[in-house]
């Protein structure tokens, strides 16, 4: 109701045509992390996934904001080991309208541009130990500032609105555990995380995402829509880590 | 988008690989190869690696099952003599140590003795590990500290032993079958003991792949808090005093009002960094770091001696006798020898 409201005051205060669109959407996340700095297996789990997005349109370009969020728990071909992982990625992107042609009935518009993005991940491995303080064996994170190289195709017409978007890392500064968490002095290792500051090329520190998303307007201050979502993102540094996201998101936009 | 998705999990080994192969000369090559990217003491204890894997690894090739596997792996691991050395076979509730205390039975103490014995039932407790009270009949305190594990708050309940005991001549500081826990614990202990900021150890962090690649040396201070205790102690150890309790005794070696009587220490002066599993479901771990004292002398697999070496048994628990208990009373009361 909050939501619907502030869309309604929102809308009856802007342009007839709306430029700005605000969404929030909910789904699973299916999580997949094979990073040997934390173990030698592969982890996978499904989890609730949230994410808000802003989206502004201007005649010759657009700017986007999101904000995608999801914690789950995680588990691995051995029934004695679990995980936990946590996952955040906020980004802004600026995409410049490269071309545009009337298309079954429609519009399809294709823009380039760049997005800049800090993806965070850490997932913690638990296991039995006798006399363990604790459950969590070991725990490994990766977490990257990047600049992205961005494209999107959009497809408007009467049916909806098809979005697809693809974006990978050029350089990115990025944040992963020491060669071992030995280096580092004190009991509060284990859950130690280092901001991003190893500068690496698009080829070392390698991060892709690709979305599909369909909107449907259903008054003139608000869309539902649906996202299919994807994630990956490697590096071997200072050891091997693999890890993708494949998320199906169900949301609501307010259009004003 | 639901066919996406499920092309997507679906292609989980194209996009991050697959779990290496659950045979025993798999599981073998991955332990021997944590251990070799970052154990820290194969220099210190003059170990050749690579030579152990020779010898064993072909006998891990011929192991039909994880049983075998074990029999192939613990002989390997007890070449490295280490006390943070432990495997795990959860499966089979089955655990090895790769140190000196493999094999050895807890047997000459009982915390039960000591409080019904020689406390008499008189005795107050704090958080899980902290035990004290007045040895009847003396001018003598009594703390035993059960474990250095744990959060961080119970270890300032030593402010509330020193309150109580501040007004004893000597303290008895038991940390006998104290299996360790963490730095912050037992240097918030030992600072309620010490008269002066002590650097007891310096760490060596191992860093790189090569088996000398170490950080630069960082030293491990304690400081007094500002309650404190700093006439007679004696502390009371034995093999079972491991790892924090380790170097808990070194701490006290520093302390010219402090005399060790027991057994030597466990001789654990490594530090728990890495703790790993493998795709069998067994688990491990060991130390990343080693240290040395500031003028350099290994305590590792060596253990810190008593001023006065008083070997309990079990016998002497079944008779109701604590003799490392006695010998501390005679020396703080000056009825009996100290060294």
């Amino acid at each position: 109701m909050g939501f619907a409201f502030a869309c309604l005051l929102a809308a009856a205060a802007a342009d007839a045509q709306p430029l700005n669109s605000v969404a929030a959407s909910l789904g699973a996340s299916d999580l997949h992390v094979h990073d040997w700095q934390g173990s030698p297996l592969v982890y996978r789990g499904a989890a609730l996934a949230f994410s808000l997005s802003y989206l502004r349109r201007n005649p010759d370009g657009r700017h986007v904001a999101e904000l995608d969020y999801v914690a789950g728990d995680l588990s691995s071909s051995a029934v004695q080991f679990s995980g936990r992982s946590v996952r955040a990625r906020a980004g802004y992107a600026y995409l410049r309208r490269l071309w545009g042609t009337p298309l079954a009935g429609g519009r399809l518009d294709l823009f380039l541009g760049g997005a800049a993005r800090t993806t965070y991940d850490k997932t913690d491995y638990e296991g039995p130990f006798p006399g363990a303080a604790s459950a969590t064996l070991s725990s490994s994170y990766y977490w990257a500032h990047s600049l992205d190289l961005a494209a999107e195709a959009e497809l408007a017409s009467a049916l909806g609105t098809f979005r697809l978007r693809a974006s990978s890392a050029v350089v990115s500064l990025l944040g992963r555990p020491d060669y071992s968490i030995s280096a580092r002095l004190g009991d509060d290792y284990l859950g130690h995380v280092d901001a991003p500051s190893s500068l690496q090329a698009g080829w070392e520190n390698r991060m892709a995402d690709v979305s599909l998303g369909y909107e449907l307007a259903v008054f003139s201050w608000a869309a539902v829509g649906a996202t299919w979502a994807f994630h990956y993102a490697a590096t071997d540094s200072p050891s091997s880590v693999r890890l993708f996201t494949n998320d199906l998101h169900l949301g609501i936009a307010c259009l004003f | 988008m639901l066919a996406l998705s499920m092309l997507a999990a679906g292609c989980e080994a194209a996009l991050v690989g697959s779990d290496p192969p659950n045979t025993p000369v798999s599981n073998f090559d991955l332990l021997w190869t944590d251990f070799d990217r970052y154990y820290a003491l194969f220099e210190e204890k003059g170990i050749d690696w690579s030579a152990l894997r020779d010898t064993y690894r072909p006998l891990a090739a011929q192991a039909a099952d994880d049983r075998e596997l074990w029999n192939v792996v613990t002989p390997m691991l007890a070449q490295l003599n280490d006390v943070h050395v432990l495997l795990c076979d959860s499966g089979d509730s089955r655990y090895f140590n790769s140190g000196p205390l493999e094999g050895l039975r807890r047997e000459g103490f009982s915390l039960d003795l000591v409080k019904n014995v020689y406390l008499r039932g008189a005795y107050s407790t704090s958080g899980d590990f902290i035990l004290y009270g007045r040895v009847p009949d003396t001018r003598l305190g009594y703390l035993y500290v059960a474990s250095f594990a744990g959060d961080k708050r119970w270890a300032d309940g030593i402010d509330d032993v020193i309150r109580a005991l501040g007004d004893r001549d000597a303290i008895i500081v038991d940390i006998r079958d104290n299996g360790g826990g963490s730095t912050h614990n037992y240097q918030t202990i030992a600072s309620a003991f010490v008269d002066r900021p002590i650097t007891y150890l310096w760490w060596r962090a191992r860093n790189g792949p090569g088996h000398g690649d170490f950080e630069p040396p960082a030293p491990l201070t304690v400081t007094p808090r500002p309650l404190h205790f700093t006439r007679r102690i004696a502390l009371l150890t034995n093999r079972f005093s491991a790892s924090s309790s380790d170097h808990f005794a070194l701490i006290f070696k520093n302390l010219s009002y402090s005399t060790q009587i027991g057994d030597t220490t466990a001789g654990g002066f490594g530090s728990v960094t890495m703790m790993a599993e493998l795709p069998n479901g067994w688990t491990y771990h060991f130390s990343g770091r080693y240290s040395t004292t500031p003028d350099g002398v290994i305590y590792e697999g060596v253990g810190v001696e008593p001023d006065l070496a008083v070997h309990n048994t079990a016998a002497d628990v079944a008779a109701g006798r604590d003799p490392a208990f006695e010998a501390a009373v005679a020396c703080l009361t000056g009825a009996g020898p100290c060294s």
